[in-house]
């Protein structure tokens, strides 16, 4: 009664357009008040600490990091660099805008913002070269999804905060998944470019090759910096992503120059003394000048504010999917629902086929961050009294909201798909579903076997310690 | 003319929000390898700071319309139901208003009367737990805007941000969008 009251009463509300946050938030605190003795201050005071939970610092900073560098001109320096790599294959820019988003993924933390900063340059390109635009939209807005598997990822973040995960490990178990799926969809425009005989780039030299590295690797080295710092055990994720957003800040503002305080000013004057020592001068003084203006700088607030939106849209509905966890949790929903799912008498295998048609399911409907928050604590007791591995189950998870961003009529890639484009929604769709059966087969794949997920956390860190549930 | 100044004043505390906030946390890091001894308060600030910017931001989030959700549903009914399930949303919204307001409030008033100090930092609690009611008010002032801005007919629904056009705008003109991809899903009106 109570929990049909809960769910009855948050699908209305979605239903009639309501935000996400305010449906599951209205929908929790009535059902407290109307079933349960909680008082008020109770739940405002389980609303708050959702607020200030301590892993989930890291998904500000993280979305912080990545609007400094889609902001900064770091993805247009990763494109280069990824069609200079891969741009000579049949199907090359197409390829190459997979492994941009593979490397962009490998910065920030959330799908949308990988298809925005990748897509918005590669997709008018890939069709001045001659690709269909509905092929360049469809790849684009399958590939931004690996924003969220390949580290760092908000909604790993959001799933290591509802189970008591390590951040670290479950980074870890993307990486190898990660490189997969895009593997996969590079194979297939290889395959797809030689039957329609898509263009291919012209072959770099190993300079321009090499001078695109150099140019792309003041981005490159946020992953270096993120994954080292975490696993050299210097800081905690949530320190790396801090530590991510002023690195992001510090090579936008002094060596891209392409915002901030000294903003488009040349390296090397035209004209001037070209002489090592007037360069370093010169450049010291620029750097100099650009931080102590940095507090000041337009371009800098703005970032800020931007980051501050998207951090406040989002963690808003993750604090109200948590008091709504909660309310399942007092309701002792997860505890009846495992012990429903166990009397079934599943095995392992069963019991993921479940768990991906219901997530699949919920992936349509709801935003990725909110549906880990509440189904990771009701299907997470049951994965280990299966003695499924939690990385693995973690990653069969983000694999499935990344169908989920995929799917309509919640699908966020398909709407900035479709914004970058121009195209339709429903042409958006269409699309991207023959790449989405792409990554069906890959979740697949990645459920049957573990290892994917589980050999390199382990190898690096150790067997997991499995909590007793 | 005050608008814009409240507006100013909104973004200006939102981004020096989450400035403080990496700030603290990135000069925790330094103190930590560069002086040996980590700032003890900096981890609980960071903390409070990261609830005070989601608590205070949320009303803005209203007020720019970034809060996402569904609305391709609603939009195939006509004008007048739309209105009326706008209305029913905004007094749904009021409600969860009235209570984070009230239970924050509570929170206040017992902190308060025991004095309650935070664990690391030089604080009274009640002070920090202050934004819960003044956050709720401030939300349920932008919900009661969307209100009346759909009783006076200005809008037919409670409109809704979807987080592509806010990635776009971020993008600034770089991208180009047609006016059809603006019609599909969810759209939003000028704030």
């Amino acid at each position: 009664m109570t929990i049909a009251f809960l769910f009855v009463l948050l699908f209305v509300l979605m239903a009639f357009g309501a935000p996400i946050a305010l449906s599951l938030g209205v929908s929790s605190l009535a059902t407290i008040l109307l079933f349960s003795n909680d008082s008020l201050a109770t739940l405002a005071e389980k609303l708050f600490s959702g607020m200030e939970h301590y892993t989930l610092l890291a998904i500000p900073y993280f979305i912080l990091a990545s609007t400094f560098l889609s902001t900064g001109g770091v993805a247009r320096r990763l494109i280069n660099f990824a069609v200079n790599s891969v741009g000579w294959f049949p199907g090359g820019l197409a390829m190459a805008s997979v492994l941009a988003c593979m490397l962009f993924a490998a910065v920030s933390g959330s799908s949308p913002a990988t298809v925005v900063a990748i897509g918005s340059i590669v997709i008018a390109g890939m069709v001045k070269s001659g690709y269909p635009q509905s092929f360049a939209a469809g790849v684009i807005c399958n590939a931004g999804t690996l924003g969220i598997l390949i580290p760092p990822s908000i909604v790993m973040v959001v799933y290591a905060a509802a189970t008591q995960v390590s951040v670290g490990r479950m980074f870890l178990g993307g990486v190898i998944p990660g490189l997969m799926v895009g593997c996969m969809l590079m194979l297939v425009i290889y395959v797809v470019a030689k039957i329609k005989k898509l263009p291919k780039q012209d072959r770099p030299s190993i300079g321009e090759w090499g001078g695109s590295l150099l140019s792309a690797s003041g981005g490159l080295l946020l992953v270096v910096l993120i994954m080292g710092g975490i696993y050299g055990g210097v800081f905690t994720p949530t320190e790396a992503a801090a530590v991510a957003s002023f690195y992001a800040m510090l090579v936008a503002v002094l060596f891209y120059r392409d915002m901030g305080p000294i903003k488009e000013q040349p390296w090397i004057p035209e004209g001037g003394n070209t002489g090592f020592g007037a360069i370093a001068t010169r450049n010291i003084g620029l750097m100099g000048k650009a931080i102590v203006l940095l507090p000041f700088d337009k371009d800098i607030r703005h970032v800020l504010l931007e980051a501050g939106k998207v951090t406040i849209m989002l963690m808003f509905i993750i604090a109200n999917a948590m008091l709504f966890a909660h309310v399942l949790t007092t309701e002792r929903i997860p505890h009846t629902i495992a012990e429903a799912i166990i009397g079934w008498g599943l095995p392992a295998w069963g019991f993921l086929i479940v768990v991906n048609i219901i997530l699949l399911i919920a992936g349509n409907f709801m935003e990725p961050s909110a549906i880990l928050m509440i189904m990771a604590p009701i299907l997470f007791p049951i994965a280990m009294k299966l003695g499924i591995d939690p990385i693995h189950l973690g990653i069969i998870m983000v694999v499935n909201m990344e169908i989920g961003m995929i799917t309509p009529p919640v699908g966020l890639n398909l709407f900035v798909t479709s914004g970058i484009t121009g195209m339709p929604l429903l042409k958006v769709v269409k699309a991207a579903f023959p790449w989405l059966l792409i990554l069906l087969v890959f979740l697949i794949i990645i459920t049957y076997i573990p290892a994917i997920s589980t050999w390199l956390p382990t190898l690096l860190m150790g067997p997991e310690k499995v909590m007793n549930y | 003319m005050i608008s814009t100044v409240v507006t100013r004043l909104e973004e200006g505390f939102i981004a020096l929000l989450l400035a403080a906030m990496t700030s603290l946390t990135f000069a925790n890091v330094i103190a930590r390898y560069v002086f040996n001894s980590g700032i003890t308060w900096a981890l609980e600030m960071t903390q409070f700071l990261f609830a005070w910017l989601i608590l205070f931001g949320m009303s803005y989030g209203v007020k720019i319309g970034s809060h996402i959700g569904v609305d391709a549903l609603v939009k195939l009914f006509p004008a007048t139901l739309q209105r009326i399930i706008g209305l029913i949303i905004v007094a749904a919204g009021l409600l969860y208003c009235f209570w984070i307001t009230k239970g924050g409030w509570e929170l206040v008033a017992f902190n308060h009367m025991l004095e309650m100090e935070a664990e690391d930092s030089p604080l009274q609690l009640w002070v920090v737990y202050l934004i819960m009611p003044i956050g709720g008010a401030l939300l349920a002032f932008r919900l009661a805007q969307v209100g009346w801005r759909i009783i006076t007919g200005k809008q037919t629904g409670f409109t809704l941000a979807d987080e592509a056009r806010e990635a776009i705008d971020q993008l600034g003109s770089k991208a180009d969008v047609n006016d059809d991809a603006k019609d599909t899903g969810s759209s939003r009106s000028a704030s």
